[in-house]
This record gives C-alpha cells, sequence and structure tokens, in this order.
C-alpha cells in the first residue's frame, strides 16, 4: 500500500513538472502574444489539471493555493484582467510556488511561508478587484475593460427533482432555497408531487417532491450545480438563461483542440455541469440516442450551444488524427528492455554462428529472418531513449527572461536545432551547464544597451542557442553578440594567478580556455548572477563527465561562442574495427577518414619520426600498441603495418595498427566507475562473437597522446634518441 | 562446468551452525569466501585486455551483456601465475563498493566446494607470517589440521584501491 502511495505521488511529481514546465513556456509565449487563447488554455489547462491530480492525493495546500490562481485565470481568459508583464511574473511567482510546493512533498525543499502568503494576497487582489487592478495595469484602457466586466443577469429554469432519501441523508429544503436566495432571486416555484404513493404506504421520512424554479442570478451555471453537489439520489436539470447562450458559444469557440467528446466541451465551457453529463451518459446507455439529443430533451443546454459544441468537436477530431500519442515509461524499465535486446542481439549472432556449417535450407532462412527482426528491434529499442534536445532547450527562456530583467538588459533570444536528437540521460545533465553558460552571456558577454548604442549595436542583445550533429558527436553551441572575451584581461589575470607566467606565448584558443580553470573571473564586480569564479570550471567538469569537450572562440567587441560536442552515447555507432597485437579495438567510424598500408621500409622510417608525408601533408603517428602498452604477443612483427587515419576537430592523426577488420555495428555501454580514470576509451562493446572490444575515444586518445608526449618532451634530455612512443620529434613538426 | 570436478575435504564435526563459504584454490593455497558474496561462478573465457590498468586486472569480460572486470587473484596476492587448465575459473562476486554494490570476477585456479565452517574452526588473522597481505585476510579457518584463509573480499577487490593504482600506474607511464 504504502509502495503504491510513493509510486503514485511520483507519478504526480513527475506529471506536475511536465505541466509547470507547460504552463511557464506557455506563460512566456503569453507575455509576448497576449492575444494568443491557446497559450492562455496551456497555462489554465496546467492549472487546473495539477489542482485536480493533487486533489485526488489530498494536498490541500496546493489545492487551495492552484484554485486561487484558476479563479483568476479564469478572469483573465474572459477579458476580464488584462495581460500585462506584472500578471505573468506573478503567475511564474505562483508557478515556482507550486514547484516548491511539490518539492516538498518528496521532503527536498520547504515551502517558503512568506513567498505564498504574498503571492496569495497579490492573486486575490487582482481577483477581488479586476476593474482597479486592470485600470491600475492599463490606466489607458478604462472604456474597454469597464465594458466586460458586466456579467448580463438571466433567468435560469430549474428542474429539480428530490430522491427519496433526501430528508434521511440529512439534507434540508430550506436550506437549499436559502442557497439558491443568495444565489439570486426566485422568480417563481411550482411544487410537483408526481409519484406520491398510497397513503398507507407513504413513509414521512421519505420525500417526493420535485420543484420547476425560475432563478434570475448572474452567477455561473456550476454555482447553482455545487449546491446539489451532496445530494446524490437527487435529479435536477439547470437550463441556461438565453442571455448565456451567446457566451457560451464565444467560449466554446475558443477553446483548445483537445476534447474530443462532446459532453466534455459543454462542461468546459460552463453550458453543462459533470453531474448532468453522467445522467445523460448513464441514460444514453440505456436508450442508445445521442448524447447531445438527450441533454436537450433533459432541458440541459440550449440547441444552440449543442450545435457549436458539435462544431467544435469535428473542428478537433480534425486537428487531433495529426497529434501523436505519447506514453510514459519508467526510464529503468527501457534499460532493461535494451539490455535484453542486445543480449538478444549476441546470441543470435551466437546462433547463426553455430548453424552456418549445417546444411539445411530452412534452418538458415529462419535464422537470417530472425537475425532480421533482431536487428530492427535493437534500433527500435535504442531510438527510445534518444530524445530531441528541444525540451531542454525551452526550459532556457525563462532563464534568458528572468536574468535579462534582473540586469536591465535587452536579449533576444534564439534557439536553433531543437529537433537535433541525442540520448535522455545526456540531455538531463547538460542543462545546468548550459544555464551557466547563457546566464553567463547574458551577464558578461551582453553590454548594457547604452553602451551597445555607442558601439553601434541594436540595443537588444542577440544569445542564441544551437545544436546540430557533427561527425559522431552533438553540438552545442551558445553565441553572444556581446564585447567578446578581452585577451589582454584574461592573460595578466592569468599571469596575476599564477597560471601561466609573464613571458609564455599562447595560441588565442588557449588564452580564451584559461577562463575554465577553476577560481579564475575577470568580472571586476561581483553579481548575484555570475562573477564568482566557480562556474566556468565546474561547466567544464560537467562537460568532460559526459566524455564531451568545450571550446570557446571569441572576437573583442563582436561576441563570444562557447561550443560543446557531446558523444551520443548508448546510440548506436557505426565503428571500425581494427586488431593489433591480438587485442580487438573499435574506433567511431565517423572519426575515420582513410586507411593507408604502410610497407616495412616505410615502418621503419616512421618509426624513426612518428609522423609520415601523408600527400605532402604531416601525418602525426600514434602506435597504439605502444601508447597503451600492449605486452607483445607476436613472435615476428607483421610485415606490412597499417594505419587508419582519424580527424578530430579539423586536425588529421594516424593511428598505427597491425590489422584491419573493417567495420561493425556497435552498441556503445560505458565502462562502470572502475575503469572512469581510464583515458582514451568511451566504452566498450560486445562483438558478434561475445567478446568485449574497446571503443577508442578519438578525442581524449589524442589529448592523453599529446600530454604524454609534452610531459616525456619536457621530462627528457633534448636530443636523447628514446623507442618511447613519443619523443622529442615532435618538436619538429 | 561440469568438468568441474569437486574435491572432497575429510571434515570432522561437521555442523550447521556456521556460515557457508565457497572454498577455491589459489596457486598452493585454499581460500573462502562467503558464498552470500558470490553471484555466480563461471568457466574461464579469456577476457579483453583493458589497456593501461595494472597488471592484476586481467581485463574485461561479457557477462550477459555488461562488462565485468576481472581480476587475477594469484597476481594480486603475488604469488606464482598458474597456467590455464579447463579447471580454471571466474568468480564472480558482489563488492560493496563506496557508493553501491559492484559486481567484479576473481580469476581462481580451482573451485573445491561450498561447506559450513563451523564459527569454533575460525581463528582470528595473523599479524604476520602469511604468504599474503593481511589486509586481505579476515580470518583463518582450521579443517582437518589445515588453514583456510578466509578473504576479506571488500578489501581485495576494494575499488578506492584500484583506481589509485590505476592512477600509480598511469603517472609512472608518463615519465
Amino acid at each position: 500500500m504504502n509502495s503504491e502511495m510513493d509510486e503514485n505521488l511520483s507519478i504526480f511529481i513527475s506529471e506536475g513538472n511536465e505541466l509547470l514546465e507547460d504552463m511557464e513556456s506557455a506563460l512566456l509565449d503569453l507575455e509576448s502574444n497576449p492575444n494568443d487563447s491557446e497559450s492562455m488554455n496551456r497555462v489554465f489547462r496546467a492549472a487546473h489539471t495539477i489542482k485536480g491530480n493533487a486533489g485526488l492525493f489530498g494536498y490541500d495546500q496546493i489545492i487551495d493555493f492552484t484554485h486561487i490562481m484558476e479563479s483568476l485565470l479564469v478572469e483573465v481568459r474572459n477579458g476580464i484582467v488584462p495581460i500585462t508583464s506584472d500578471l505573468v511574473s506573478l503567475f511564474m511567482r505562483s508557478k515556482d510556488i507550486i514547484t516548491s510546493m511539490m518539492d516538498s512533498l518528496v521532503g527536498s525543499g520547504e515551502v517558503d511561508q512568506n513567498d505564498l502568503d504574498e503571492a496569495t494576497k497579490l492573486l486575490e487582489h487582482y481577483l477581488a478587484d479586476p476593474h482597479a487592478a486592470a485600470l491600475a495595469a492599463n490606466p489607458c484602457d478604462e472604456d474597454g475593460s469597464a465594458t466586460q466586466v458586466e456579467t448580463p443577469t438571466g433567468i435560469f429554469t430549474i428542474n429539480l427533482k428530490l430522491g427519496t432519501e433526501t430528508f434521511r441523508q440529512g439534507f434540508s429544503i430550506k436550506a437549499i432555497f436559502r442557497e439558491l436566495n443568495e444565489l439570486g432571486v426566485i422568480t417563481s416555484a411550482n411544487l410537483f408531487m408526481p409519484d406520491i404513493p398510497k397513503l398507507d404506504e407513504i413513509d414521512p421520512e421519505s420525500c417526493h417532491l420535485s420543484w420547476l424554479l425560475l432563478l434570475e442570478s448572474s452567477c455561473q451555471k456550476q454555482a447553482i450545480a455545487d449546491i446539489f453537489e451532496f445530494m446524490d439520489d437527487c435529479e435536477f436539470h439547470i437550463l441556461s438563461p438565453e442571455s448565456k447562450t451567446e457566451e457560451y458559444k464565444k467560449i466554446i469557440s475558443l477553446l483548445p483542440n483537445g476534447e474530443a467528446v462532446i459532453g466534455q466541451i459543454l462542461v468546459t465551457s460552463g453550458a453543462l455541469t459533470e453531474k448532468e453529463l453522467q445522467t445523460a451518459l448513464d441514460r444514453q446507455k440505456e436508450t442508445g440516442s445521442r448524447t447531445g439529443d438527450i441533454l436537450v430533451e433533459q432541458g440541459d443546454v440550449q440547441p444552440e450551444v449543442l450545435e457549436s459544441a458539435i462544431a467544435k468537436q469535428q473542428q478537433t477530431r480534425a486537428a487531433s488524427s495529426q497529434s501523436i500519442e505519447f506514453l510514459r515509461v519508467n526510464a529503468s524499465k527501457l534499460d532493461t528492455l535494451i539490455n535484453l535486446v542486445g543480449e538478444l542481439v549476441i546470441n543470435g549472432e551466437r546462433v547463426s554462428g553455430l548453424t552456418e556449417n549445417i546444411d539445411d535450407d530452412k534452418l538458415a532462412e529462419a535464422v537470417t529472418e530472425m537475425n532480421e527482426t533482431l536487428e530492427e528491434m535493437r534500433e527500435t529499442a535504442l531510438g527510445l531513449r534518444i530524445v530531441p534536445i528541444d525540451g531542454v532547450f525551452k526550459r532556457f527562456n525563462r532563464t534568458v527572461r528572468d536574468t535579462s530583467n534582473e540586469l536591465g538588459k535587452q536579449i533576444n533570444f534564439e534557439i536553433s536545432g531543437g529537433e537535433t536528437e541525442l540520448d535522455k540521460t545526456v540531455a538531463e545533465k547538460i542543462t545546468d551547464p548550459l544555464t551557466h553558460l547563457i546566464r553567463n552571456a547574458i551577464d558578461h558577454g551582453i553590454e548594457k544597451p547604452s553602451e551597445r548604442e555607442l558601439n553601434n549595436k541594436p540595443p537588444e542583445g542577440h544569445v542564441a542557442l544551437s545544436a546540430y550533429h557533427e561527425t559522431g558527436s552533438i553540438v552545442i553551441k551558445v553565441s553572444d553578440d556581446g564585447k567578446g572575451l578581452n585577451k589582454e584581461k584574461i592573460s595578466n589575470k592569468a599571469i596575476e594567478r599564477g597560471l601561466i607566467k609573464q613571458n609564455d606565448k599562447l595560441s588565442d584558443s588557449e588564452i580564451y580556455n584559461l577562463i575554465f580553470e577553476p577560481g579564475f573571473s575577470t568580472a571586476e564586480q561581483v553579481s548575484n548572477i555570475s562573477g564568482r569564479g566557480v562556474g566556468m570550471d565546474v561547466v567544464k567538469r560537467n562537460i568532460e563527465s559526459l566524455r564531451g569537450n568545450i571550446n570557446v572562440e571569441s572576437e573583442e567587441g563582436i561576441g563570444t561562442n562557447v561550443i560543446i560536442q557531446l558523444p551520443l552515447t548508448l546510440a548506436i555507432i557505426d565503428g571500425f574495427l581494427i586488431c593489433t597485437e591480438n587485442e580487438d579495438f573499435v574506433i567511431p567510424l565517423d572519426m575515420v577518414v582513410e586507411c593507408l598500408r604502410l610497407t616495412k621500409e616505410q615502418t621503419k622510417e616512421m618509426e624513426k619520426h612518428n609522423y609520415i608525408n601523408l600527400r605532402g601533408e604531416v601525418l602525426p603517428l600514434i602506435d597504439l600498441k605502444k601508447h597503451f602498452c600492449l605486452p607483445k604477443t607476436l613472435e615476428n612483427e607483421p610485415e606490412t603495418k597499417n594505419v587508419i587515419v582519424v580527424q578530430h576537430s579539423g586536425k588529421k592523426t594516424g593511428l598505427l595498427v597491425d590489422s584491419l577488420h573493417g567495420e561493425v555495428q556497435t552498441v556503445i555501454k560505458p565502462l562502470g566507475k572502475i575503469f572512469q580514470n581510464l583515458k582514451g576509451f568511451s566504452g566498450f562493446t560486445i562483438l558478434g562473437s561475445g567478446n568485449v572490444s574497446m571503443i577508442i575515444d578519438v578525442s581524449s586518445l589524442i589529448t592523453d597522446a599529446s600530454e604524454k608526449q609534452r610531459d616525456s618532451f619536457m621530462n627528457q634530455p633534448h636530443g636523447q634518441n628514446s623507442n618511447e612512443t613519443i619523443s622529442s620529434e615532435s618538436a619538429e613538426i | 562446468m561440469s568438468e568441474i570436478e569437486i574435491e572432497q575435504l575429510d571434515i570432522d564435526d561437521l555442523t550447521l551452525t556456521g556460515e557457508q563459504y565457497l572454498l577455491f584454490n589459489v596457486a598452493a593455497d585454499t581460500y573462502a569466501i562467503p558464498v552470500t558474496q558470490i553471484r555466480e561462478i563461471i568457466e574461464y573465457t579469456e577476457p579483453t585486455q583493458v589497456p593501461m590498468t595494472p597488471d592484476f586486472v586481467s581485463g574485461i569480460i561479457n557477462l550477459r551483456g555488461g562488462a565485468v572486470p576481472v581480476i587475477n587473484l594469484a597476481c594480486k596476492f603475488e604469488q606464482d601465475q598458474q597456467e590455464i587448465t579447463k579447471r580454471t575459473c571466474i568468480i564472480i562476486a558482489e563488492v560493496d563498493g563506496s557508493e553501491n554494490k559492484r559486481i567484479l570476477g576473481c580469476l581462481v585456479d580451482k573451485v573445491q566446494q561450498v561447506r559450513d565452517i563451523p564459527e569454533e574452526a575460525i581463528e582470528p588473522a595473523p599479524k604476520l607470517g602469511s604468504t599474503i597481505d593481511t589486509r586481505f585476510i579476515k580470518n583463518m579457518a582450521k579443517i582437518n589440521e589445515r588453514f583456510i584463509i578466509i578473504l576479506d573480499i571488500n578489501n581485495v577487490l576494494s575499488l578506492e584501491e584500484l583506481e589509485i593504482v590505476e592512477m600509480m600506474q598511469e603517472n609512472s607511464l608518463d615519465v
């Protein structure tokens, strides 16, 4: 029971967070385009669903708060309260409060009571006095908003048939009438007693009364229905006044295309109550006629309202045929599935290996068919974890909005390449570093509007976030058109901190990369957003923990680009299988440019230099067996050596290996914690034979090799000839 | 697996009060690990070497789609390396790491049997005179006048140590 509760709670939280995220993005849309009814509806729907879900679990705090928020949203949706930046900020704040409430449910964090009280008060203020609030927010629009406040009064026709149990359940007719009187004026009340039993069968405690009431009121239909809410066996039909027909039709036309059931459309618009719908649906089961007809017949809705709802339904159906359905699945279940599929593929390959020598056409056919299906299954399974990066990117709209408001800078934020796909785990882990980079771009990169104008730039700063695929990895770029990095400032700071020496000659990119050193900040003033220098090194570490790398490009006065390159872990990659000293290694095929074969003479020549001449270009070589310190397994060196040329960040490097085995399809699996310090590998894969093979991470292999080269160069007296993999030849390159 | 012969030791006063242990041989000595820490025993398959790791890391093997690192116990205990025979096995053990349980394989020369070791047969580990690092020894058990070393598998395969050694190895290569 308890675990079931936990599970429900976690579903509530995860769904709630999703809804809140959607609410936030809708609010942002709404701010830029206040007339966007679809965004308005998204906000409303999110608040409404959260309230409903919270109700299921009885989280009163959330219910109470979202209820106030929802009430205000209704006013906003009906155009009574105008949408202003202040109002959007208030809703944003409310959204944050709900988030913290949900967090506190799982024991992480607490709700700031002051914040809650204040926000509640503000919401209530808007709610209590929409006119005044509207005026305060928008003084020029006096006439427009004033006419909208008027809710027309009309006469509701209420057909009320009390159930026989009414009195026994403790309801009093007097109380019902008193409540109705509070809503409006009862202009007429006709009492019917259609099924009074014979005198000797009468039970004085049973109720057999029915009324036809005319109520003059400006209230909503639901308010009347609420009075009868708990009277289970009472049957009632409320027909709204003619004056409301137009209003309902208008609301129906504004509804989002999402609910395809006619009854639901009517309920949402307020023309029908849940209970009326339920009664109608029950009757529909008995009679088999259409819900709409029953509703009109019962006197629940006017035929005109029904018509507009039907029109809406058709519109919705047309739209919904295009939408995609989603299913929420526990991520660990997916992982298990993927692992199982992986095992199945390996076993499948083993089976085909075993049956190869059996001369049986039917068996061979069956095995081939099975393998084809397995292959398809593997691709589908692996695709399950891949998500578009859009979900991550969208969150930054809020970051940009808040940061720029805080700093008084105008930012034009642009997102592109949101459809680029990557593994969900990577997507989740990239959020924090990106947040940091974007805040940095706004705080340090973009200048104040006045300063920008002096430099002939538009006052509005431009920050762009983009993503694309490149040679087996995903590239994410954060660019701004701000003041750029000041090389001199960085160098001076680095010298001051002892990171470099006064007369060190550094390339531009080396200088820029100094900003990733721990404790480095050139900001003269520490703001609450950035400048403490505890960020870029964390960003770099986070990216590196994902086996990615980060680089900065900048031009002073023009802007800065931060480029993050991340591997597509867990994706199926096409690999190139190589062998050296009887050990198999896989190199991602995207990295491979070409293969060369060296003669023995060339090999000898190469061993002296550690580079070869490739069509006039210098191609540095890494001898894998020496780099990896593999023990010798072969008596004689093979006659010919092979070089596989790989390209990394624009530079070509040759890897010297014994033999080449061609292309293989591989699944990258992580090496595990034990080998986390191991450089040069991105993971392992299982070959068709069932053997494990290491996957070479070309970029870290090259970095590692050049580091070793530098170290060995520094530790060895120059000129000494060494047989080490990487020797002093580097100086000549 | 069927080819592994179980060698029976003559046991006096067998009682069922003690914990169950798996007995196995590495080089000349007999060692024991509580069965609760053992997940399974598999036939020897040649591990894939992981470059730039200490010698006692034989490599990794494919255990139903997952990579399991294999530790060569003879090498770890600085004993003579035995030839690979049909009795060579890999014991898949669970180790309590710093964060959570980890699966590691131990390359051993021969698996003997699973048996109870009565509490009274267990003696504290000696401080001196052992052939292997005393930190690896949890207790000694005396069965039929023969000593069996009960290993502290968490210490033998302690992750932190593996990582440190790995880093040292890498650094030494750089010079």
